[in-house]
């Protein structure tokens, strides 16, 4: 009997004992799991017990955490593309177009969300819950630093890798006009200069004969105005046909 | 009192937070804006070379056209003025 009441004593003891200590902690626990979600994943579980009692705070948290997820996937999207690049394979320019603009609107997201969510603790402070906000607004800072170093060398990179990529079109580009322009030149040289010469040459055997002769401007007319004719068509190609102001920035 | 002062240094603090976290921000978004905007430009101007460097008879024309009517203007004159200055010095 006594045994018996012993034994059971002892079991109702450790019962007790172990729910009153392992609830709370468990409870603890699950709490801590739902409301530090957003916090923890975006370093900024000093403010948690802010958090757990200001929906529009866990808000603004959760927004920030939103934003740097997106950012932070399109950022490895960005650099997915500099490793392709460099690979040699440029894929299509157009998507990485359009991925570079999504970086820029997600990038902006973001700083309206770390400005709003500073904005917010810092009036939390001033209202005077400033435990662990000085910390969070020091997080966000920290971050946003970091942000902006690997978004400037990750950009840096695939315009070095873009250039690269561009070196071998523009040297072709480049030939090609230049080349052009300057055998075109050539043979506007020998042929301008023939009908003067020739029209000269008449002329000076004309006044063997007699003193009574003229070297007419007319003789370049039609040279110069078939010239200018030349020059305005190449022109107007280059314009319409080879993009104008696009080409001069391609072989620029 | 004390407790006034306190909260005026508090909120004198948290201004001047305030006012160098909003001008590090703005300064942050504008030097990101412009790497992002250059890595477009970038792009954009890879698929101008690339689309050009397709285009190479029109090119070639163009300036093969352009450096004709250039040559001829240049050497008809020149040409033009120098035989011109000849025949004037032995007509005198």
């Amino acid at each position: 009997m006594t045994g018996r009441r012993c034994v059971l004593l002892v079991v109702i003891a450790l019962l007790v004992g172990a729910t009153a200590v392992g609830a709370p902690v468990a409870a603890n626990e699950a709490g801590n799991g739902a409301e530090n979600a957003d916090t923890e994943a975006v370093g900024l579980e000093g403010i948690d017990h802010l958090v757990a009692n200001d929906e529009e705070l866990a808000a603004h948290v959760g927004e920030y955490r939103a934003a740097t997820e997106a950012f932070e996937t399109e950022l490895d999207e960005l650099n997915a593309t500099i490793d392709r690049i460099e690979g040699g394979n440029d894929g299509d320019l157009g998507e990485a177009e359009a991925m570079l603009e999504r970086l820029d609107d997600r990038h902006e997201n973001m700083t309206t969300q770390e400005t709003e969510l500073r904005q917010y603790l810092l009036t939390a402070t001033s209202e005077g819950n400033a435990t662990g906000t000085f910390d969070a607004i020091a997080t966000i800072n920290d971050r946003q630093e970091d942000r902006t170093a690997a978004l400037a060398t990750s950009t840096d990179a695939y315009v070095t890798a873009v250039e690269d990529r561009r070196s071998d079109p523009r040297s072709t580009v480049r030939m090609t006009l230049f080349g052009s322009l300057l055998g075109g030149l050539v043979v506007g040289i020998v042929a301008g200069a023939a009908v003067p010469i020739v029209a000269a040459k008449r002329v000076s055997e004309k006044m063997k004969l007699s003193r009574d002769v003229s070297y007419d401007r007319k003789v370049v007319l039609i040279p110069v105005l078939v010239g200018i004719a030349l020059a305005l068509a190449g022109i107007a190609v280059l314009i319409v046909l080879g993009g104008g102001a696009e080409l001069l920035e391609v072989v620029r | 009192m004390s407790s006034r002062w306190s909260r005026r240094i508090a909120v004198s603090v948290l201004s001047a937070v305030g006012i160098a976290t909003l001008g590090a921000t703005l300064a942050m978004a504008a030097s990101d804006g412009s790497t992002i905007s250059a890595a477009i430009d970038a792009t954009e101007l890879l698929r101008s070379t690339r689309s050009l460097s397709e285009q190479m008879v029109i090119i070639a024309g163009g300036g093969l056209l352009l450096g004709i009517g250039v040559g001829v203007v240049a050497a008809a004159g020149i040409t033009y003025w120098l035989k011109n200055r000849r025949i004037e010095r032995r007509l005198q």
